[in-house]
């Protein structure tokens, strides 16, 4: 078993819906973002192209975050999925340094969206899930995926830019998604083994 | 990205401990300078130990801090268990200064000299990260284990000069001085050369806010400053020289902490194009 | 939707998960007690369990389609998902549509009832707001409402905007309750996007695409269907370019949809040009079209007179055409007209004429390519190419089985956004790009676009019917229906010399400051805003502003204290939407065990939670506000408007009409709403935990509105006849009363009344100093600014992934030569409006040189709103102000926004 996602290029609008999802979904303070789209424009005028790239966490197979975290709060699950365990970190950012994806922040505190007020009701409902001082990413959600869900960013795409499944399963659709379109992994010559593909590129 | 000061003054002051242990070990193995050995050992060991502070306040869970010997093969790892061992033969090195036989603090010395150039270079080697291009290259141990050196020669001198040590004994400080800053010359311009892309070179020495940092700091007061003072320095000890070698130990400081500080500044991830 | 992917993890997946997940809990259990879950989700950080999960209905966009999930956890919503049971969306959401909580909890709403203690008003004084009871306020605005109702209640003015999204009461019942016709719409003129497909199609938009078979696309102005980011128009958008569809996109910028496709940048304002050298390349050089499309299903044929109008049987009155067969006249329904001419003259009885198409064709002819290049910049090569690619893409004659019905099957569409049309010519551009997929026989059959938002549009799910007038042309629809000629003139938006156009702020507020030049004998005194900006989204702020002086009392119903809040003496606090009940009829089509399906469902909105500050509905405020005025019960009654279902949008169906004399709670009338939808046991309280909808299935192809009325019962009109007769007739009354039409010189304003479409040349002389165009857009996280969108701090931040953000775009080749670079502080300064803005260049390869590009919907000035809302550049200030140059049909905005940009010294 080995959860990957894989991202159809072709798809992706660039809305970053799936960027809000997240969050609301995981309650992650201002800053912090587990995923996001980037866009870049490329090509000189009139050829000009956007490039919409959706990153998160790799989920890499040979993560570089869990090589350089030095309490092993960083691992990797038997079914593919790098997490951190919040009571294990003791906040040293090297994973963050270290990820050459930029998919890990480190949560300094739990701060309001609107500063000088009152946190939210909402805010408040979440700011306990976190455990600030510790470092933060996607975990494609596990707890949703333990239960037989899909993760958020991927349901909330309007564009259907993003499917998962199981990466060991060949008769899966990711597995036949990476097989039929060449998938690609970003940065692939790192060794890192990233369980994010990118098609349609 | 943005700079992490609390690193910036951890690698800086074991930078400065290790460099003046390693400074006074080899004197001591050279049978020279026997008058900086106490005071040189108690700085090395403050300068350790602020480096130790230093690295405790970078953590934001310290309580767990003691998870890490779960894992000591990894950079930080071997990071903390260098520190722990160079400062407990420091410790061992300055018990043995008053009471044991030379040939043991001579082996003492030695392992002292290993252990503080070990650290030097892994305090540097844990920024070789795949996922930082601009780290990701030997010149950055290299400068960081150069930088260290020079921080402990010039400490070493400033205690010398302070000791009113002999002309003969300063003179050979300041050709390891010298030697010293040659090497971090061309050390940190192999570095700055190995900086693959157009835009990370750019980056250092061309636009932002990084030039004028890299060339002011780390250029004229780290490098050319410090190789002028020793170049004028007057010849016999007194009160400028110790002027002279405070002066020119605030430099390379000030050197060494704008090269640390300036590693974050040009340390963007990769760009993530397809 | 076809072919879309699976929504679930598949049973595969779901297995071997939920085997993993037992066997790790089975032997963590055993082994280490609960560090067996913890590996599960070692974030430690599951979310909390919920105390309730509520299906409701989205209000983060103008026409909300999307169904949501939330779930609520001690009185708080904490987290809104899409409902994947819901046909339109099945699960997914937009970022506005993920960032509804920020806005519920947004800390700068309007928590209570306020009224103004100082007298004096303005952007920058402070109104001394004091707290006051709901009671308090519905009294004094009643009393306020029931002086202005004695005097004339012409002298009340109603004013909204899109923020009304998903609202069952819009105002239009209300208004004619009270009397007044100042019901003013502030979101139309920037979106006049209705005349031509009202007067071509009978339907309210259109066309747009198929996203089940179209395979040509090309899209004019256009952001809908991806740049915009709705969640179910990506997710048609995506599966059609996965299955192959091409898109050709004409704008000045490269939108999302361009990027996809082939961008073919055009010059600003010059749309029309393209558009005719692309008829002009059909009909003169390739000479490929649908000739049996154009004979039966179009007016092509009819004969032409002298005076222009139809030739008709002296008997029956019905148009006549030529059977070239039987080189005789016949009525245009005779069944035995062995062929139609499309050309050639004739005689009948003693008046020459000629077919309508022989007409059409010569008006035509001389717009080349080579014409066109010079206006539009794109060389005439690419029109060529474009227009032979739509030609061979239409496979002209092929048809389509659906659900056993043979229909023609032409998978070409060339469709219109508010950029294209938004023009000083929008009516004719509009009618002009629908008569491009007339000539290959794509309008409302499989492939083709279609009127409405397509066969995939949410709002009505049912198509608009083509029914044919008289004269067995499409009967135009909504704002292509004659308005009877109204002297002296009532209403302040002008409509008596406009009355096609969409809705008119622009001309409203010049109308107040100048009511001689509109032959208005009143000017208003009693201001309602609600959910609209007019002084954001209409043009010069100060202009407005200067009109908003003018009013005695001015109430709103606000969601944060926004500028109108600002200067009223009353604010209202509003329910947002997951505090409010609602109900509509939606459709979709819907992947159903069977087949495809067109399902036609019940989309209810719950009060999820409690308001979080002491709000209230907008619905049942009106209620209120009518009872308390009185003009709520009785036959002339706001209940008795609400059951004409014309003047709101939900429909009540006997047995579910409104008891004249009773008061109902919004919650009520949604219940009602739904239940005539979908039945008698459709109940709100019974669907509030339930994710299935309540829906009807339909064939699928009565997405298609040719399955209504197939080959041979109604004409689409490529001579407009009927237009002509409606300018004749306007300007036969213009003239009887010796009027003026403001700003406009008569015969200019009549040569948009022509029945065959042609280019008009700009009403204002270029000066070379204002060399540029600046061009605005809707963004993904922008589009509008309802739903707190401009001050959810989460919209923003998703926002800063936009690489053009509150900047001035100026294509690199084009700054550069003025030696401008990125991070320059310059002024884009209007001509037409005499106004100036300032923001930081951005030089990019993604716009026209011609182009100043400004995105998004920002400029407030509100200090009592979140700061981050005062961000970014206010475009609609380099927007025309008066309406000398706006649509004589549509009545919108002129999109030609001349401008120079310099550096601020
Ligand atoms: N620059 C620019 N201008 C445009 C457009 C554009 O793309 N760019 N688009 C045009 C088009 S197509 C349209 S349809 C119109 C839409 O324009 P409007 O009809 O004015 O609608 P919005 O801008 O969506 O929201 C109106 C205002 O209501 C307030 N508001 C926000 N949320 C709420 C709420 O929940 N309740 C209440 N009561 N008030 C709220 C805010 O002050 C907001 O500016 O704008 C037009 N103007
Ligand atoms: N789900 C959902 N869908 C909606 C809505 C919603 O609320 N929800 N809102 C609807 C509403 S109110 C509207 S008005 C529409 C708006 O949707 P669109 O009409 O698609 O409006 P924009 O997205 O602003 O796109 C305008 C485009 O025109 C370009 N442009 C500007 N000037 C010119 C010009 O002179 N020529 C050409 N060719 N292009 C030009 C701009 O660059 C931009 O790309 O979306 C509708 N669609
Ligand atoms: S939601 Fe989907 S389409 Fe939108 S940016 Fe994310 S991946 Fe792309
Ligand atoms: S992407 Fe970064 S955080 Fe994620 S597994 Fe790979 S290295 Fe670790
Ligand atoms: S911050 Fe936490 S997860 Fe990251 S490397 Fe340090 S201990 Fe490991
Ligand atoms: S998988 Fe979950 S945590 Fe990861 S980016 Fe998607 S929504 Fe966020
Ligand atoms: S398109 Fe977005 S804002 Fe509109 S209803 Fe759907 S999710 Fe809500
Ligand atoms: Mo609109």
């Amino acid at each position: 078993m080995r959860y990957g996602m894989v991202i159809d290029l072709q798809r992706c609008v660039g809305c970053n819906s799936c960027t809000i999802a997240c969050k609301q979904a995981n309650g992650t303070p201002p800053g912090v973002l587990r995923t996001r789209v980037l866009i870049k424009e490329t090509g000189t005028y009139p050829n000009t192209r956007y490039q919409y790239l959706p990153i998160l966490c790799m989920h890499c197979q040979v993560p570089e975050c869990s090589r350089v975290c030095p309490t092993g709060a960083t691992k990797v699950l038997e079914n593919g999925i790098v997490t951190i365990d919040k009571d294990a970190c003791i906040g040293c950012q090297f994973c963050v340094m270290a990820c050459p994806y930029g998919a890990r922040s480190f949560v300094e505190e739990y701060t309001s969206y609107f500063p000088g007020q009152e946190m939210t009701a909402y805010e408040k409902s979440q700011s306990g899930r976190f455990q600030t001082g510790t470092a933060d990413k996607c975990d494609f959600c596990a707890d949703r995926v333990a239960a037989g869900e899909l993760p958020v960013c991927v349901v909330t795409c309007g564009a259907h830019a993003r499917i998962f499944g199981d990466l060991d399963d060949p008769e899966s659709e990711v597995s036949k998604l990476v097989a039929q379109h060449h998938g690609k992994q970003l940065l692939s010559e790192l060794g890192s083994k990233p369980s994010v593909f990118y098609i349609n590129g | 990205m943005e700079v992490q000061w609390t690193l910036v003054l951890f690698t800086l002051f074991t930078g400065l401990g290790a460099g003046t242990f390693a400074f006074v070990a080899t004197t001591d193995l050279m049978g020279k300078a026997e008058e900086i050995r106490s005071p040189g050992s108690w700085m090395a060991l403050i300068s350790l130990a602020i480096g130790g502070v230093s690295s405790v306040f970078h953590l934001a869970h310290p309580e767990r801090a003691l998870l890490v010997l779960s894992r000591l093969g990894t950079n930080v790892g071997r990071e903390f268990a260098l520190l722990a061992l160079t400062g407990l033969v420091l410790l061992l090195y300055m018990g043995l200064t008053r009471r044991a036989a030379a040939s043991t603090r001579m082996t003492v010395a030695a392992i002292g000299l290993l252990l503080s150039a070990a650290l030097a270079f892994t305090v540097g080697a844990t920024y070789m990260l795949p996922g930082r291009p601009a780290w990701n290259t030997f010149f950055l141990p290299l400068t960081y284990l150069v930088s260290a050196l020079v921080l402990g020669v010039f400490t070493g001198y400033v205690l010398l000069a302070w000791k009113r040590a002999g002309a003969d004994l300063l003179r050979s400080v300041g050709v390891m001085a010298l030697g010293g800053l040659v090497l971090e010359a061309v050390v940190v311009g192999f570095y700055a050369a190995s900086l693959t892309t157009p835009a990370m070179v750019g980056s250092v020495i061309l636009t932002g806010s990084v030039p004028l940092l890299f060339w002011f700091l780390v250029v004229a007061i780290g490098l050319v400053i410090p190789t002028l003072l020793m170049l004028v320095r007057p010849k016999g000890p007194g009160s400028k020289q110790t002027a002279v070698a405070g002066i020119a130990l605030l430099s390379v400081v000030a050197g060494g902490l704008t090269e640390r500080a300036l590693m974050f500044l040009v340390g963007a991830g990769p760009t993530l194009g397809l | 939707m076809a072919g879309i992917l699976s929504r679930k993890l598949t049973r595969r997946t779901m297995f071997k998960v939920s085997a993993a997940a037992a066997a790790l809990a089975a032997a963590g259990e055993a082994l280490f007690g609960d560090l067996g879950a913890r590996m599960v989700k070692a974030q430690g950080e599951a979310a909390p369990p919920y105390d309730e999960t509520v299906y409701s209905w989205c209000r983060q966009c103008a026409l909300p389609p999307c169904g949501i999930k939330v779930d609520v956890k001690d009185g708080v919503a904490v987290r809104v998902q899409g409902n994947p049971e819901c046909p339109s969306n099945l699960g997914a959401l937009c970022s506005r549509g993920n960032a509804t909580i920020a806005g519920v909890y947004n800390p700068y709403r309007v928590k209570a009832p306020l009224k103004r203690t100082n007298p004096e008003r303005g952007l920058d004084k402070d109104p001394g707001w004091v707290e006051i009871s709901w009671d308090e306020a519905m009294e004094t605005i009643a009393a306020e409402m029931k002086k202005v109702r004695a005097d004339d209640p012409r002298k009340f003015m109603y004013c909204l905007g899109f923020a009304r999204s998903g609202s069952m009461l819009e105002g239009m019942e209300f208004c004619e309750a009270f009397g007044t016709p100042n019901y003013i719409e502030v979101d139309g003129p920037t979106c006049s996007v209705h005349f031509g497909s009202s007067l071509l199609l009978g339907n309210f938009v259109g066309p747009a695409y198929d996203p089940n078979y179209t395979r040509l696309l090309i899209q004019l102005g256009d952001g809908s269907p991806a740049s915009g980011g709705y969640a179910p128009d990506s997710a048609d958008f995506a599966s059609s370019i996965s299955r192959g569809m091409k898109v050709i996109v004409i704008d000045p910028r490269l939108t999302t949809e361009a990027s996809k496709g082939e961008w073919v940048p055009i010059r600003p304002g010059t749309d029309l040009a393209f558009i005719l050298a692309m008829q002009q390349t059909i009909v003169h050089e390739l000479k490929r079209f649908d000739v049996e499309f154009l004979k039966r299903r179009t007016n092509a044929p009819y004969l032409i007179g002298p005076d222009d109008h139809y030739v008709r049987d002296k008997a029956s009155n019905k148009p006549l055409v030529w059977d070239a067969k039987a080189s005789a006249a016949k009525t245009f329904d005779d069944a035995t007209v062995g062929d139609y001419a499309l050309e050639g003259s004739f005689a009948v009885e003693g008046v020459s004429c000629e077919p309508a198409f022989a007409i059409y064709k010569r008006g035509i002819a001389s717009y080349t390519p080579e014409w066109a290049e010079e206006k539009t910049t794109i060389p005439a090569a690419t029109v060529r190419r474009i227009a032979q690619e739509f030609v061979e893409e239409a496979r002209i004659g092929s048809t389509i089985t659906i659900d056993g019905m043979v229909m023609p099957f032409r998978p070409v569409c060339l469709q219109s956004g508010r950029g294209a049309v938004t023009q000083f010519y929008g009516g004719n551009y509009h009618c002009a790009a629908i008569m491009v997929n007339m000539l290959v026989g794509g309008l409302d059959v499989p492939g083709s676009g279609s009127g409405g938002l397509g066969p995939q549009h949410k709002c009505t799910p049912i198509p608009l019917a083509l029914k044919p007038d008289a004269d067995g042309v499409v009967l135009p629809k909504v704002e292509a229906l004659p308005r009877a000629f109204e002297w002296p003139p009532n209403r302040l938006d002008g409509k008596t010399f406009f009355p096609y156009s969409h809705d008119n702020p622009h001309i409203v507020f010049d109308a107040i400051l100048d009511p001689k030049k509109y032959y208005l004998d009143y000017t208003p005194e009693v201001l309602y805003v609600w959910a609209g900006n007019p002084i954001l989204r209409v043009y010069d702020q100060e202009k407005v502003l200067k009109a908003f002086e003018k009013f005695r009392f001015i109430f709103t119903l606000s969601y944060s204290v926004d500028e109108p809040a600002l200067l009223a003496d009353i604010v209202l606090p509003e329910a947002v939407g997951l505090e409010r009940y609602s109900g509509a009829q939606r459709g979709a089509l819907y992947e159903t065990p069977e087949g495809l399906r067109n399902a036609v469902f019940g989309m209810v909105a719950q009060q999820v939670i409690k308001p979080v500050y002491n709000s209230r509905q907008p619905d049942d405020v009106l209620i209120e506000l009518a009872e308390r005025i009185g003009i709520l019960y009785g036959p002339r009654g706001m209940n008795a408007k609400i059951n004409t279902g014309v003047l709101s949008p939900v429909k009540l169906v006997a047995p579910f009409l409104l008891d004249l004399d009773r008061k109902y709670s919004a919650k009520e009338l949604a219940n009602l709403v739904f239940k005539s939808s979908q039945g008698a046991e459709a109940d709100v309280d019974a669907q509030r935990n339930v994710a299935k909808m309540r829906m009807r299935l339909l064939p699928s192809r009565t997405a298609y509105p040719y399955s209504g009325f197939p080959m041979g019962t109604t004409r689409y009109a490529l001579y407009m006849e009927n237009l002509l007769c409606k300018g004749e007739e306007l300007r036969g009354n213009i003239r009887r009363v010796g009027a003026m039409i403001p700003g406009w010189d008569e015969d200019a304003f009549f040569d948009h009344y022509k029945p065959v479409v042609h280019w008009m040349d700009h009403p204002k002389a270029d000066s070379p100093d204002f060399d540029l165009w600046a061009i605005n857009w809707k963004t993904a996280q922008f589009s509008f600014g309802l739903g707190g969108s401009v001050d959810n701090p989460w919209l923003h931040e998703a926002a800063q992934f936009d690489p053009y953000l509150h900047l001035v775009c100026l294509n690199r080749a084009t700054g550069e030569a003025r030696g401008f670079k990125d991070g320059d502080l310059v002024w884009v300064e209007s001509e037409d409006s005499g106004c100036k803005v300032q923001g930081r260049v951005k030089l990019s390869e993604a716009f026209h040189p011609d182009v100043v590009g400004i995105g998004g919907l920002f400029g407030h000035r509100s200090q009592q709103m979140n700061p981050l809302a005062l961000q970014g550049i206010h475009f609609n200030s380099l927007m025309n102000t008066g309406p000398e140059t706006a649509d004589p049909l549509g009545g919108g905005f002129d999109g030609r926004h001349k401008v120079k940009v310099y550096k601020v010294e």
